[in-house]
């Protein structure tokens, strides 16, 4: 659902539109199927995300573009504040773990005395 | 070019609602061969399975109310969920009849084991359906169904009687809610917490029976009429003919008849099998006539539910809401 919010954020697609935008936006990780993309539409549809934008023909077959409402796009945000709030936290927990691990400037100065100790006796 | 591949794609949309393909059908085939680009009919081309099982998955959340669902399938939706959640209540009451007979039955064998993991996985996966955690009530619930039919599968090893109708009754007691449950239960539907006096009732009730069981045992030895009475399935059918006479005197939505006649058909060979049972047969007549008395009323009611239930289905032809 947010892959397929975030396709519409730009412009209005078409179904395979939606579905090669997904697939470049997750990194070809996500490949929506045609019957789940229509699923999630009418979910999307259903909540007010999406709205139909226009129809068209194209080589005779008929494209109905998608575009993406305001309520739409306010769940899209709201949605993107928490996964970034989630981010931002890992990142900084990483970054504690890391600081922990690394060695204090005492034991990095022994170690470099250590070093060099035996170097000279070499 | 595509020709082939197109007439196929149309051929698995077919497994879709007539209202849904209506609506979707050009689309769907058109974004379908944008993505598959061009392919000669010589290859052969067919639609994944992975194509195949999206439209199933779409088509079945669809018919049980999904999103994008008429009125009608938003009925079916309902009572589909109805089913699976007096499905659960029932083992959930079973489960715990099973519990409190624990201590006055003989100790370890393997269907005994099998018995008691069924049971208190049916009693938990009810409870966290009623509370509203649908997503862990599912696996539970699946847990406690291969339970159960392991037990089923013992049992016929072990070389008791078998009674045909008695292992499809009771196969199909643990298939239908549980698929209920999988399929009715989708993402479209936002779970519902419940109070819990409805959701500690039927393990309640199961636990009343026990007690109520040992009170009368005496008696019961004496009086074999009582017998088809206070099994389980034959109270299960004196509660659905009851709910049955007050869902056709009241005005109810009409997933509900719809459902309760579901389940008073899965009561039907549990029922049948009594009427066949050879104690009743070489039994007392009043007894055997009482049995047919109890399949009699439920065939009744299952027919009276099914005609009412669909009756106040929406009309078939209600268009959905336009995207």
């Amino acid at each position: 659902m947010f892959l397929a919010l975030t396709a519409l954020v730009d412009e209005p697609r078409h179904g395979y539109g939606i579905v090669q935008e997904v697939d470049r936006l997750s990194g070809g990780r996500v490949q929506l199927k045609i019957g789940s993309l229509y699923g999630v539409l009418d979910r999307l549809a259903g909540e007010g995300l999406v709205a139909l934008d226009r129809e068209e023909v194209a080589q005779g077959r008929l494209r109905r573009y998608y575009r993406l409402t305001d309520s739409g796009a306010g769940a899209l945000e709201e949605e993107a504040a928490r996964l970034t709030a989630n981010a931002r936290a890992a990142t900084a927990r990483l970054r504690e773990r890391t600081a922990r691990l690394r060695p204090g400037p005492a034991f990095a100065r022994l170690l470099r005395e250590t070093a060099a100790d035996a170097g000279g006796a070499g | 070019m595509n020709e082939l591949l197109e007439q196929r794609y149309r051929t698995v949309l077919r497994l879709l609602p007539r209202s849904y393909r209506a609506e979707r059908e050009e689309e769907m085939v058109a974004a379908f061969l944008e993505y598959s680009g061009d392919v000669p009919d010589e290859e052969n081309p067919r639609p994944s399975w992975g194509e195949i099982a999206s439209v199933l998955a779409l088509s079945t959340r669809v018919r049980l109310g999904g999103a994008g669902a008429t009125p009608r399938f938003v009925a079916w939706g309902a009572a589909v969920r109805l089913v699976a959640t007096l499905g659960l209540a029932f083992h959930a009451a079973a489960g715990a009849y099973t519990l409190a007979s624990l201590p006055f039955t003989a100790p370890s064998s393997t269907t005994r084991t099998l018995g008691v993991l069924a049971a208190a996985l049916w009693a938990t996966a009810f409870v966290l359906l009623m509370r509203g955690h649908v997503r862990t009530a599912k696996p539970v619930a699946l847990a406690a169904g291969a339970a159960a039919l392991a037990e089923l599968a013992v049992w016929q090893n072990l070389g008791s009687l078998f009674v045909p109708l008695d292992v499809v009754q009771q196969a199909l007691n643990v298939v239908v809610p549980l698929a209920g449950l999988l399929a009715g239960f989708h993402d479209d539907v936002p779970p519902v917490r419940r109070a819990w006096r409805p959701t500690v009732l039927p393990p309640a009730a199961g636990l009343l029976l026990k007690a109520v069981i040992l009170a009368l045992l005496p008696v019961l030895g004496k009086v074999p009429l009582l017998w088809p009475w206070v099994d389980l399935m034959g109270l299960a059918t004196v509660v659905l003919v009851a709910a049955g006479i007050v869902c056709l005197a009241r005005r109810v939505p009409a997933y509900v008849p719809l459902a309760l006649a579901m389940l008073g058909t899965l009561m039907l060979p549990s029922r049948l099998s009594v009427v066949d049972n050879s104690y009743l047969s070489s039994g007392p007549a009043v007894l055997w006539a009482s049995s047919v008395g109890q399949c009699g009323a439920l065939v009744v009611m299952v027919v009276l539910l099914a005609v009412a239930g669909f009756r106040g289905l929406p009309a078939v032809r209600q268009r959905r809401e336009t995207v």
